[in-house]
């Protein structure tokens, strides 16, 4: 598995850069209370009308602080944490599901692998966004967790249907019937013979439900359907809009949140292609004459 | 007690049948495999399948194995039916009929290092109690099938070439010891040279491990090379049957000489001189049960030919055609 | 059989390098070979996998990808502008356009299981006429002609071209594709395994037909297989290849009856015989070197049955032992 990851970054440059950036990203994220607790002396960052509105950038305040009172530095900081947070949960959610619908329906097929594939298929067809927002307006007051659990619940057929795909072709191989005739039982087959193979598959899924999440919540963000006791860049991303960003010529309300979560999928992308790249040419078998 | 004619892997008159999309959405159905039989037994034997692609070869291969069952017909394993054998006696059918793959590299997970294959059989077969054991046995089966085991374990199937992984399979074999052998196309995807190779092995296994091999393959001087028993699969049916020389000197079947002649000559001072017509070639088989399969391509076809299908006669000792050139001979009888 | 060995040359190739640049070293995949096809044969390029004949023609054809270069050497083809004249022209040293003004009209390729390139979604007659017009000045209705000519040439009746590929059998869809590469008369038609994938029965009928056409277009064929029983039956002169050189040359019956390079004889004595006596075959032993590490010296010392210590470590060159006859081995220093 790790040997995996270690290839890709020796072999990617893509994979690389991907990887630096995320890892500054999320290092941020760690740190960030190091650096706002001072600030904001150890109160919640959310909790608005701690300090005037719009005072400009000074020593206390390194960016000045926001429209409902909150230094705006913290806002960021502690928004960039959530949102990674609920990116990582909701995609570990979805691929989890995913590999157990994936797994059952590839191996056993029948008319297990026929019902759940209605069930997934169905899924999909479900505009996510109109039911999420639906969802999100009768449960106010919802918590990081119920929310990534509620955007896990739309990215899990894709993870779904690529691990299917994958697996009701790597049953025709030889190497499972090898193991078949050796003896080994359909549940070994899957763990040691299958799942390995699929590790980059899954990396590359839960890399996807990570950015599906993450749009996710900035859409409901942004529509002001999300707890608003919680700041993430989604939200800051509403705020920017209530206090007309534009129109007071405060671009960088609005430009910050965007290009964070705009680096941040840049990131996770460079990493898919990284391991994409990995994967396929491993694949290729040549056979000789 | 068990004695050399005793039968250790019985194919009984079995058919598969698979249903194909035929005119006006009804459902035709082709049999792959059409009533063949047969019978590997406990002297140490090679029986060559010769077949082109669509024959059938691979169906059948698979149902002696057990990975898939006959729509007719039964597999017997030492007298019983693989599919109602019991926990331990599947175990021990499993490590008596073992399989070899045509594709040296799909055949390994390529995740796993290439001795991975060995270990897993010592470990569900029990063939080794220690650690210690294992490493030897598996060194002592790398060694029979001529590789340095420096050469190949701790290494990774693409590091490998094709012949070398195709004769960790056979140190495999080796390892597993089995009765039969079921070899599809083992030779087909390696160099011509290293081919000798591991022909050599297969016909040491019949010598000196009493291993026998049901060898099959659509090239008939590699079946020549091993030697043994012969069987032609022409279509899902059994064309004509024997030991490999007396078939290959005396070929009965139409289909059996057109076979011959089509290998080319491997001296150049003696070629082809007749033409030969696609359309007669590629004409497409009958599968009606009523009529040989052969009838639509044969030059010697008679109306007798579209009627019935023809049964097994006798053309010499331990040599049968099905053709209705020979009715004047005895037919075949339940005596196998 | 015809013996080519003193007709004109159409294809010279000298000291050709083809390399590729890996992280771990040039892979000198095609090592200073030296070639030689003459008008009208068929020339049989024998060689087992890993010794180099796809990069071979790959290069001939400029078609090598990277990270693939051609490092050296010189590749001689003679031109045909008119019926007599021929007109010499280096192929490594041509622009990208010469080239691809070269292929399907003067060189044509029929690469490793071409009939699995047809498009499966079109029928056969757009493929074939697409070609035909890329690469000449044929009118539609000219080239149109041209496709049936061909088709019938090798035996197809017209209607296949109205026909999807997966309703033709793996026979006819490589006659088609073999129609398709010679529509235009190149001189050259390199065939890459051609019937490898066919059953015995239908590799004897595309066997015919390529003598055939060579015959009706007075084509030269360079048929590359690694199977030496299919050599043996349509071969005029046989190039045996190992590590990325020519190491014999000479008529299909010398080559085979009386051959000289100890891997020759190994080649030739594995192919199997039926009928007759029954004998145990040595085979080959050890493995193909990589082209990141040749063998010093002769390349295929390591499993050289005959071996000597110059064979460590000096490299034999390929040179003229009888008339027409090469061999690059010290035995025959």
């Amino acid at each position: 598995m790790f040997r995996f990851l270690v290839n890709c970054w020796r072999g990617s440059g893509k994979f690389k850069v991907g990887v630096i950036i995320l890892g500054i990203m999320v290092l941020i994220a760690l740190i960030a209370p190091l650096i706002y607790t001072p600030i904001i002396h150890g109160a919640s960052p959310a909790l608005p009308g701690q300090f005037p509105t719009w005072l400009p950038p000074s020593q206390e305040h390194p960016m000045g602080t926001d429209g409902h009172g909150r230094d705006l530095l913290t806002d960021y900081l502690a928004g960039l944490g959530t949102s990674l947070q609920i990116g990582f949960t909701s995609g570990l959610v979805a691929t989890f599901l995913g590999i157990l619908v994936g797994f059952t329906t590839g191996y056993k097929g029948g008319w297990i692998d026929a019902s759940l594939t209605l069930i997934t298929n169905t899924w999909l067809v479900i505009p996510a966004y109109p039911v999420l927002v639906t969802i999100a307006m009768v449960m106010p007051g919802m918590s990081v967790l119920t929310m990534s659990i509620i955007l896990a619940l739309f990215s899990w057929p894709y993870a779904a249907r690529t691990i299917h795909a994958q697996i009701v072709g790597m049953k025709q191989r030889g190497y499972v019937e090898l193991a078949r005739v050796s003896g080994q039982g359909d549940l070994a087959i899957i763990f040691t013979e299958l799942l390995p193979n699929l590790i980059p598959y899954l990396f590359m899924g839960f890399a996807f439900s990570t950015v599906g999440a993450m749009v996710g919540e900035v859409g409901l963000e942004v529509l002001g359907l999300g707890p608003g006791n919680i700041i993430t860049m989604g939200l800051m991303i509403n705020f920017a809009n209530n206090w007309s960003a534009y129109s007071r010529g405060r671009y960088e309300l609005l430009l910050i949140p965007v290009g964070t979560l705009v680096l941040i999928f840049m990131a996770i992308t460079l990493i898919n292609r990284g391991m994409e790249e990995r994967v396929n040419p491993r694949l290729q078998r040549r056979t000789e004459k | 007690m068990t004695t050399e004619n005793d039968i250790v892997l019985h194919a009984k008159n079995v058919t598969k049948e698979y249903s194909v999309p035929g005119a006006f959405l009804r459902p035709q159905h082709i049999a792959a495999v059409d009533r063949v039989s047969l019978a590997l037994k406990e002297k140490p034997d090679i029986i060559s399948l010769v077949g082109e692609s669509g024959s059938g070869k691979t169906t059948l291969s698979r149902m002696l194995i057990g990975l898939t069952p006959p729509t007719e017909g039964e597999i017997l394993f030492r007298g019983k039916n693989v599919v109602k054998l019991s926990r331990e006696e599947k175990r021990i059918y499993k490590r008596s009929v073992q399989p070899v793959f045509q594709d040296p590299y799909s055949i390994y997970n390529p995740f796993y290092k290439i001795e991975r294959a060995l270990e897993v059989a010592i470990r569900n077969f029990k063939l080794a109690s220690s650690k210690d054991e294992a490493r030897f046995l598996i060194e002592e089966s790398l060694s029979a099938v001529d590789l340095r085991p420096g050469d190949v374990i701790g290494r990774y199937p693409h590091q490998l070439s094709g012949g070398q992984c195709q004769r960790v399979m056979l140190a495999r074999i080796f390892l597993i010891r089995p009765k039969v052998i079921i070899a599809d196309e083992p030779v087909s995807m390696i160099d011509v040279a290293i081919r000798t190779l591991f022909l050599n092995i297969l016909i040491d296994f019949r010598e000196k491990q009493g291993i026998s091999c049901l060898f099959i393959t659509h090239n008939l001087s590699t079946a020549y090379y091993v030697g043994g028993q012969m069987m032609v699969l022409c279509f899902g049916r059994v064309s004509e049957s024997g030991e490999i020389g007396q078939v290959i000197e005396n070929p009965a079947h139409p289909y059996t000489q057109q076979l011959l002649h089509s290998i080319p000559s491997p001296d150049p001072e003696k070629r082809w001189t007749q033409r030969v017509s696609l359309e007669y070639v590629e004409r497409p088989f009958t599968y009606e049960s009523n009529k040989c399969v052969y009838v639509g391509r044969c030059p010697q076809a008679m109306p007798i030919c579209s009627q019935q299908r023809p049964p097994d006669y006798e053309i010499g000792e331990n040599h049968y055609a099905a053709c209705f050139l020979y009715r004047d001979r005895p037919m075949r009888t339940a005596a196998d | 059989m015809n013996n080519t060995t003193n007709s004109p040359t159409l294809l010279e190739i000298e000291g050709l390098h083809i390399w590729y640049s890996t992280s771990q070293g040039e892979a000198k995949a095609v090592n200073g070979l030296d070639l030689k096809i003459n008008y009208g044969e068929v020339f049989g390029l024998a060689g087992e996998s890993g010794c180099g004949k796809s990069t071979l023609i790959q290069g001939i054809l400029r078609l090598t990808k990277l990270p693939g270069h051609i490092q050296s050497g010189k590749a001689i083809f003679y031109r045909r502008t008119q019926p007599w004249m021929f007109e010499p022209m280096d192929l490594i040293k041509l622009k990208p356009e010469e080239v691809r003004h070269l292929r399907w009209n003067h060189i044509s390729y029929i690469p490793q299981s071409a009939m699995n390139v047809l498009n499966p979604v079109t029928r056969i007659e757009p493929q074939i006429l697409d070609a035909i017009i890329e690469h000449s000045n044929l009118s539609k209705h000219e080239a149109r002609e041209r496709m049936y000519e061909r088709l019938e040439m090798v035996g197809l009746s017209r209607s296949v071209a109205r026909m999807y590929p997966h309703e033709l059998s793996g026979g006819m869809k490589q006659r088609v594709t073999i129609a398709s590469a010679v529509s235009l008369t190149p001189e050259l038609l390199i065939a890459d395994e051609p019937t490898t994938a066919l059953d015995v029965n239908v590799q004897r009928v595309i066997l015919q037909e390529l003598q055939d056409i060579r015959e009706k277009l007075g084509l030269t064929i360079l048929y590359v297989t690694h199977d030496m029983a299919v050599h043996s039956e349509i071969a005029d002169r046989i190039g045996i290849m190992y590590a990325g050189l020519i190491v014999e040359v000479g008529t299909a019956v010398e080559v085979i009856k009386d051959s000289l390079h100890p891997y020759t004889l190994a080649l030739v004595k594995a192919i199997p015989h039926v009928g007759g006596e029954r004998q145990r075959l040595q085979g080959l032993q050890g493995v193909v070197p990589s082209p990141l590490n040749w063998p010093s010296g002769c390349a295929f010392h390591p499993r050289c049955p005959r071996v000597m210590d110059i064979c460590r470590e000096e490299r034999p060159l390929l040179q003229e032992y009888r008339p027409g006859r090469l061999v690059a081995c010290h035995l025959y220093r």
